[in-house]
């Protein structure tokens, strides 16, 4: 841990992560049972203002956090009621639930808050966890954290275990790829779907609440900012398994803290350059490991190939570059897409994605 | 070729009915926030309508309503879903400025039209790449076009840091755009620019061409049906991948247009201002009705236009616009349901009963 | 009093009087049929003979309108398929019901527990998997995952699912339409342990041979009624494809003798096969002036394949297609149409019309980008409109308006509308395939007249169709279909219901 990633930029990496982790979980289950939620957005902004506002009201930011779950979760079944029980587009309901959401939000936070000064509340204070949070230089960085991060990263193995290992990930996992099968098995598909865009609505609403509480204190208008939109990005990006979700989320957080840090930089360290010609190395590390190694296409051999001699160069020459901030923040949206298009490793959505079940017409194929 | 006009009558009162009630709840959120519903809407009228530049103000809010509402009913006609609006509307805002900026000293007659085509082209640039992706690798065109509007944004808010940033390096936005790229104004004392022309001309045009020529025809069957367009000889991806460059092409002109009649005269970050996306909301309250759209653009102009001086006279966040669009898409939702029960029960009634109702894909 | 029918002698499943009706079509009218303990029993009958009614009803996604259903002779009202699963009635869908990207203990394992978040045991499914299999002799790893199957095995593990829930009769909803002659080979004998131990199978099918050798009865439906049930054992293949397609002929058709002119479509060889899959093999035939080639076979044979390569839809893997003696290469369906080819596709509401435009615009689907009604890229609206009317008048088509949506015609005005644009510019050739399905007799005689009359004015046409009556009654010529190939071309003269229903199931033995 040298030069800019040092545990500064750890720090920054996991407390731009832990938001977006809980709406990209929470997504992922939802995509998992057929529902894809662009809602996600407003769900966060949701649960962001109503945990600032509960916690400004009770003085508690737990309490506040909870009614940022329950707003999300709220909206959430709103899109539920009209998607899964009328078959309205997805799309097009999420998109006009952001719209709603800021509304809402901002009409609030005017209404509320327009004639007093900023309200900044104390921000939830971090728990180390005894014996790691002293580890070397990273300790900090990592095992300080406020409580409701350590739940997001636990999650992560909590919603596997659900996933893969209860009778209900089972529904879950076939909702989304062949509602028929849950049908026939005597599950109801509507039921699945329903806990599905619940539980993104209230994870969302858990994100925008950690942003608005527990790492800020305080709430400004719009301030999701997109985060949203990234989670659905990192649910692609880890095609909608939590581990890898969390492993897309920590990339994109990793490259937004990096950013930040690289606007003060006059040039671009060698070390990012490293850890660019590093990208495909670990990218074919991991497709040992996993066995795939026959299913890499020859695109992306070239890119991968590409990267790696563009990356080896660069930390050679270590040119006089900047790269601006701005450009790093498309990245989650680039390889969001790159993915979709099979340029990286082969993907595909679940096949019954934002497709309203009926009863019936599976037997017309 | 003209939809029934019964179908045109229903369809109009059901958008009627969908944004009173929008605009009723919308009131008592005002009167539950403890204002005067009265002075509001008031404030809102004039701040709409009440002189030359309160109603310039909301013709120039037209514009990008009606021409991204626009952009949708040209690809939802081939059902294809573009909701890259923003992101192609930024594209085209941006080609735009740099040609305003780059080619300085040409007489307006050719330096505006020059610098609305490389709108245009931007625009249909942009759409382009997701009709690629969806043409040929099969990659669903919602997520796609969703996904590069933050592309985009972030490179607009680079540039106009960056390269295209003004001489003196303090704000985030360029030089101001020579005359001979912007657009005259129309009405002395207002913000409105002739661009204006764009409302009944794009309204007229789109209307004609999907309902009275070949490409209509050929859009609105692949739209209808993809295999009875494929039985009958259209080459449906084809026809979907334009539909969707067109449908770029129609965002980014509505970009350059944002650009070329701004009234501070200079391309600043986040100029979209989410017009890609209150765009789409215009399209679905006007039922997809190419010149439906323009009640629609005039309710949510003068709705956006209006709202500055609610919140300044009575005190009413201006957020509550977002709200009244954001009821009207869940209340079509809602209604879209009621409409398709109907629709299927009947011709259940009226065919054999095996018969396999298509879906719309 | 009423325990006679109980006890150890009962049938496994009897069903008694079961109707069924779809609107003014009776589905299922008075069916009754038993099924023994460790009876293999065939459901044979033509499409729409009314088999997946009858199942669906015992499966408990339909409620009949009357009768009753006995299980063990225990009188029941089966209200879901879960419930069917709970008395022991078990499906395998002819689309399975297998999560692709899940492995095989899973997909077994859905349902379990209520969905609930509970530990899913897919391990003890597992070993219980394993054990099953060996038992019936079904090789299946549980630990893999579903999409890396074959057809055959995924038909295994349809069946393991319903053995693992205690299924004992397992109704097989056309097991063999996907499976090589090896991986059905192995499905029989799986059947055969199954019926060993006691447990019932109810399989559905049309091909008749497949019955031989491995079905104990028979029930054959028509029409929705039952025309009788035949031990396996003493039935002759001849008995049984009279009763399934030996239904009176309801429509007399007058077809004048003509003597055919030069061909006007010739086949060579035309082969397609399409990701590793042989849809249409090698097949030689050719379509003269005056005279209907007709093309009878069972559904699912090539049929749609053959009609989608002519019309240039599919490019030929092997093969030429000659039309007017003029090879064709690359061609689409709008090349097809300007050498006089006209189509009637098989799926009315899907490749035929456009059901959410009006009638005007599908009456022009064809020639709307044609000089006379657009010009330079402009529909002209007047000159449209007034030959659309006359297509109306002429193919009497009743609709409130031209511009009605097609969604609310009758299937017989939709089938006139289609007719009327693709036979009013006399075409030469005119491919009609499954042109009255699912059509009133009214809408079908009047589909008959025009293919008659197309005929009389010098036209050739491939007529394909899966009803036997309608291929036996307007063609000069019959070939069967089956399995992309034609079994054999007969001339009308020689052909009778019982050597082409042989034909249609499949009897190599009848193609000699």
């Amino acid at each position: 841990m040298t030069g800019i990633f040092d545990a500064a930029w750890l720090a920054a990496t996991i407390s731009l992560t832990t938001p977006v982790l809980f709406a990209a979980l929470g997504e992922a289950v939802s995509e998992r049972t057929g529902v894809i939620n662009v809602g996600l957005e407003g769900m966060m902004l949701t649960g962001a203002f109503f945990a600032f506002l509960v916690t400004w009201q009770s003085g508690s930011p737990w309490l506040g956090v909870f009614a940022g779950l329950v707003a999300g979760a709220l909206l959430a079944a709103v899109m539920a009621g009209l998607a899964i029980e009328a078959g309205a587009d997805q799309i097009v309901t999420g998109i006009g639930l952001n719209i709603l959401a800021l509304g809402i939000t901002s009409f609030a936070f005017d209404q509320i808050f327009a004639h007093r000064s900023q309200v900044i509340l104390d921000a939830m204070t971090p728990v180390g966890i005894p014996g790691l949070e002293d580890l070397g230089g990273v300790g900090k960085a990592l095992f300080h954290q406020p409580p409701l991060a350590y739940a997001a990263y636990l999650l992560v193995p909590v919603l596997w275990l659900l996933l893969h290992r209860t009778n209900a990930g089972l529904a879950l996992r076939a909702a989304g790829e062949l509602p028929e099968a849950v049908d026939t098995a005597g599950i109801s598909v509507r039921a699945v779907r329903w806990t599905g865009t619940l539980t993104a609505g209230a994870m969302a609403g858990v994100g925008g609440a950690y942003l608005s509480v527990v790492s800020l204190g305080l709430f400004v208008q719009g301030m999701s900012a997109g985060r949203g939109f990234i989670a659905l990005a990192a649910v692609i990006f880890g095609r909608w398994r939590p581990l890898s979700v969390l492993g897309a989320c920590l990339l994109f957080g990793g490259a937004d803290a990096l950013q930040l840090r690289l606007q003060v930089a006059e040039t671009i360290p060698r070390e990012v350059w490293v850890v660019v010609a590093a990208v495909p190395l670990v990218a074919l590390a991991y497709a040992i490991a996993r066995r795939r190694v026959s299913r890499i296409e020859r695109g992306g051999v070239a890119v991968g190939a590409a990267v790696l001699a563009g990356g080896t160069v660069l930390a050679i020459v270590r040119p006089d570059w900047s790269i601006p901030g701005q450009l790093w923040l498309t990245m989650p949206y680039v390889v969001a897409i790159l993915v979709l298009a099979g340029f990286v490793g082969r993907t595909r959505l679940p096949s019954a994605l934002a497709v309203p079940y009926r009863r019936g017409a599976a037997n017309q194929v | 070729m003209r939809r029934g006009l019964v179908g045109s009558a229903l369809s109009l009162a059901t958008s009627t009915v969908i944004a009173a009630t929008a605009i009723a709840v919308s009131i008592a959120v005002i009167a539950i926030a403890g204002h005067s519903p009265g002075a509001a809407l008031s404030a809102v009228w004039d701040g709409a309508f009440g002189g030359r530049t309160e109603l310039g103000g909301t013709l120039a809010k037209m514009i990008p309503l009606t021409l991204v509402a626009l952009a949708w009913i040209v690809a939802f006609s081939a059902r294809r879903i573009n909701i890259g609006f923003e992101g192609q509307l930024t594209a085209g805002g941006i080609t735009a400025a740099v040609v305003a900026l780059q080619a300085p000293g040409l007489p307006i007659g050719v330096h505006l039209p020059l610098a609305v085509l490389a709108g245009v082209a931007g625009g249909a640039v942009y759409a382009a790449v997701p009709a690629w992706l969806w043409a040929q690798r099969h990659v669903n065109e919602i997520i796609t076009t969703l996904l590069l509007n933050f592309v985009i944004v972030q490179i607009l808010n680079w540039l106009v840091r960056g390269p295209l940033q003004e001489s003196s390096h303090g704000f985030a936005e360029t030089d101001p755009l020579p005359g001979s790229a912007r657009w005259p104004v129309a009405l002395s004392g207002s913000p409105l620019t002739w661009d204006v022309l764009y409302i009944p001309a794009g309204a007229l045009l789109v209307a004609f061409v999907l309902a009275r020529t070949t490409v209509g025809f050929r859009l609105r069957l692949t739209g209808a049906s993809e295999e009875a367009a494929r039985y009958s000889g259209t080459r449906t991806v084809r026809v979907g991948a334009a539909a969707l460059v067109a449908s770029g092409a129609i965002a980014g002109l509505a970009g350059s247009s944002l650009v070329l009649s701004s009234q501070s005269g200079v391309m600043t970050d986040g100029f979209s201002a989410g017009y890609g996306f209150a765009g789409i909301v215009t399209a679905l309250l006007a039922r997809n009705s190419p010149l439906g759209c323009i009640p629609a653009a005039l309710l949510f102009a003068a709705l956006r236009q209006g709202g500055g001086l609610m919140e300044a006279r009575v005190g009413v966040s201006s957020s509550l616009v977002e709200i009244t669009q954001g009821l009207v898409v869940v209340f079509l939702a809602g209604s879209v349901l009621l409409v398709a029960r109907a629709r299927a029960g009947r011709r259940r009634a009226v065919q054999e009963p095996a018969s396999p109702v298509p879906e719309p894909s | 009093m009423s325990s006679s029918a109980t006890g150890a002698g009962a049938p496994l499943l009897r069903l008694r009087g079961i109707t069924k009706r779809f609107g003014t079509l009776a589905a299922n009218d008075d069916v009754s049929l038993e099924v023994e303990h460790g009876e293999i029993h065939g459901l044979l009958g033509e499409n729409g003979a009314g088999k997946t009614t009858l199942v669906n009803i015992v499966y408990g996604l339909l409620q009949p309108d009357a009768g009753s259903i006995e299980i063990d002779g225990a009188p029941v009202r089966i209200e879901s398929p879960r419930h069917a699963l709970e008395l022991g009635i078990g499906m395998v869908h002819q689309h399975f019901m297998l999560v692709p990207d899940m492995t095989v203990a899973e997909n077994v394992a859905l349902g379990l527990g209520r969905g609930r978040p509970t530990p899913s045991r897919v391990r003890v499914v597992s070993s219980e998997l394993w054990r099953l299999s060996t038992r019936f002799g079904l090789e299946v790893d549980p630990e893999q995952r579903v999409d890396e199957l074959s057809v055959g095995v995924q038909q295994r593990v349809e069946i393991l699912k319903l053995l693992y829930r205690g299924a004992r009769l397992l109704i097989l909803d056309e097991p063999t339409a996907a499976l090589t002659p090896a991986e059905w080979q192995a499905l029989s004998e799986v059947l055969g342990s199954l019926t060993a131990e006691g447990k019932a199978i109810v399989f559905i099918t049309h091909k008749l041979d497949e019955l031989f050798g491995v079905a104990d009865r028979c029930t054959v439906l028509r029409d929705g009624a039952v025309v009788g049930t035949a031990a396996m054992a003493t039935a002759t293949k001849a008995d049984l494809a009279r009763m399934m397609v030996g239904r009176p002929v309801t429509l007399r058709v007058e077809r004048p003798p003509l003597d055919p002119g030069v061909p006007v479509l010739q086949v060579e060889g035309l082969t397609l096969v399409e990701r590793g899959r042989t849809l249409l093999d090698g097949l030689d035939f050719e379509v003269r002036e005056r005279e209907i080639l007709g093309i009878a076979g069972v559904d699912g044979n090539g049929q749609r394949e053959l009609v989608e390569t002519l019309i240039g839809l599919r490019k030929p893997t092997e093969g030429t297609v000659r039309m007017h003696g003029e090879a064709l290469e690359h061609w689409s369906p709008r090349g097809f149409g300007r050498r006089s080819g006209a189509v009637v596709p098989e799926d009315r509401q899907r490749s035929g019309a456009a059901l959410d435009l009006s009638l005007l615009e599908n009456l022009m689907l064809k020639d709307y980008f044609a000089r006379t009604f657009s010009r330079r890229g402009v529909l002209d609206r007047r000159r449209a409109a007034e030959h659309c009317r006359r297509l109306v008048n002429a193919y009497d088509i009743r609709a409130a308006g031209l511009d009605v949506r097609m969604s609310q015609l009758s299937g017989g005005n939709q089938q006139k509308a289609v007719l009327a644009r693709e036979l009013h510019r006399e075409p030469k050739l005119l491919i009609a395939a499954q042109p009255t399905r699912g059509l009133d007799v009214g809408a079908i005689e009047f589909v008959y007249q025009q293919l008659l009359a197309h005929r009389a004015r010098g036209g050739a046409t491939l007529l394909i169709s899966i009803e036997l009556d309608e291929v036996l009654s307007l063609s000069d010529r019959i070939a069967v279909m089956f399995g992309g190939r034609f079994l054999r071309v007969l001339e009308a003269a020689e052909a009778d219901p019982e050597l082409l229903g042989l034909l249609m199931a499949g009897t190599e033995g009848a193609a000699a």
